[in-house]
């Protein structure tokens, strides 16, 4: 079958089907490797970002669900640079 | 002497193969919860070894030896969200999800905090099919199918919790075997699926419109038999084939809405079907709350027949509105969102 699509701030990965059967920390890893690839940075600058996610997320709910509507994430797809 | 087989000792187990009409070995964790009327299965044949009469009598020779087993029922499920973010794709829709990825649609889930969701969108016509085995357990038994195809149908005939079915089809190698129902664990159990109660419901400008009943069919053909002399047990499994979306509701009159024939609190439904008009915008969504609420929803859709029907309290219509595609090669009729 097809794999499974995971997005985030406006990454896109596929999980393999294969994966996609294993158990959820197999899962999580594997997402976690691929974002860090996607957006070309280390694993632990993925869980950072995803940490401050959660905590901007509780502090939205905290105030309301006004504040949680207005809540918004910048996108984090890579820029290409330029090159001289 | 021992005991009867019990009836109500029942349950499934799910999971999606990575190759068709493989068995993944479903585990304990992957129950999902079936509700009445159960389904009861009967292998059937694509060769059943009827032999024909006996020449010079009326009698029946003997049978040769059924091949191709396979099985085909329906399983009816209810469907509600997880209550909980869907943080990465481990963290599936409960009960439903591995049956909507073999009824031809693909999961795509985002993680982005705060608007997290699931949507389950058509599998591209180039794209491979989603298949699942499921072990049932029941009446002191359990029945593995393996490469399961199936359809879906969502009945809300009410106000109370809608029906998930899933008509299916799948090829059954091993026999069935006596097994005391082991101890299942189900997702999220405590979390309450949300009633047809409270919905919104969306078609073109019209938002205000009182809903007496839904029937959302995906019509996705599932049985393709592929029978195979080649192998031992003379059966390939099945191929799907195309959908024909359609959501049947019955909706209360209005006064005859002009041209573009929906407003806010009014249609005229005999002027949609007439028109063909396109382009119209359909959602409905079941559940208040967050994380535990599902959407249907139609990027483009038409109003394709309508008809008055009886009721006892109010003039009301039963509109046939239908999905379409904008390319040959597009799959942006329908989405099934939980968010």
């Amino acid at each position: 079958m097809s794999g499974t699509t995971v997005a985030w701030r406006g990454v896109t990965i596929t999980i393999p089907p294969a994966i996609a059967n294993e158990t959820a920390e197999i899962v999580e890893a594997y997402e976690l490797a691929a974002f860090a690839k996607a957006l070309r940075v280390p694993t632990d600058e993925v869980l950072r970002l995803k940490a401050d996610e959660a905590a901007a997320v509780q502090a939205a709910r905290a105030k309301g669900p006004e504040a949680l509507a207005a809540l918004a994430f910048p996108d984090l797809t890579p820029k290409e640079s330029g090159h001289e | 002497m021992s005991s009867a087989k019990h009836t109500e000792a029942a349950g499934a187990i799910t999971k999606a193969e990575s190759t068709y009409n493989t068995d993944p070995s479903p585990a304990s964790t992957d129950a999902v919860r079936i509700i009445k009327p159960r389904p009861l299965l009967k292998p059937e044949y694509v060769y059943d070894g009827a032999r024909g009469i006996a020449n010079g009598g009326f009698g029946r020779h003997v049978r040769q030896t059924p091949t191709g087993r396979f099985v085909k029922n329906t399983v009816v499920m209810e469907g509600k969200g997880r209550g909980a973010a869907y943080t990465s794709s481990a963290v599936k829709v409960p009960d439903v999800h591995e049956w909507l990825l073999s009824s031809g649609l693909a999961g795509t889930v985002t993680t982005t905090g705060g608007s997290e969701k699931w949507d389950f969108t058509p599998t591209a016509g180039t794209g491979t099919p989603g298949s699942q085995t499921t072990w049932f357990y029941g009446e002191g038994e359990v029945w593995k199918v393996n490469g399961i195809y199936s359809d879906l149908k969502i009945v809300g005939d009410g106000i109370g919790i809608p029906r998930w079915e899933f008509p299916f089809a799948g090829t059954m190698t091993t026999d069935p075997a006596d097994i005391a129902l082991p101890s299942l664990t189900y997702t999220v159990p405590t979390v309450v699926p949300p009633p047809a109660t409270n919905i919104t419901f969306t078609l073109g400008n019209l938002t205000a419109g009182k809903v007496r009943s839904f029937t959302f069919s995906l019509n996705r053909q599932y049985d393709g038999a592929r029978v195979d002399q080649n192998s031992a047990n003379g059966h390939a499994g099945f191929q799907p084939g195309p959908r024909d979306p359609v959501l049947e509701c019955v909706v209360e009159a209005t006064s005859l809405q002009g041209t573009p024939f929906t407003a806010t609190s009014a249609y005229d439904p005999w002027s949609l079907v007439e028109n063909a008009t396109s382009g119209l915008a359909f959602s409905m969504t079941i559940g208040g709350t967050q994380y535990n609420r599902w959407k249907l929803i139609f990027t483009q859709c038409q109003v394709a027949d309508a008809e008055p029907v009886e009721d006892a309290s109010a003039a009301v219509r039963k509109l046939v509105i239908k999905p379409y595609v904008v390319g040959d090669q597009d799959n942006s009729d329908l989405t099934i969102r939980f968010d």
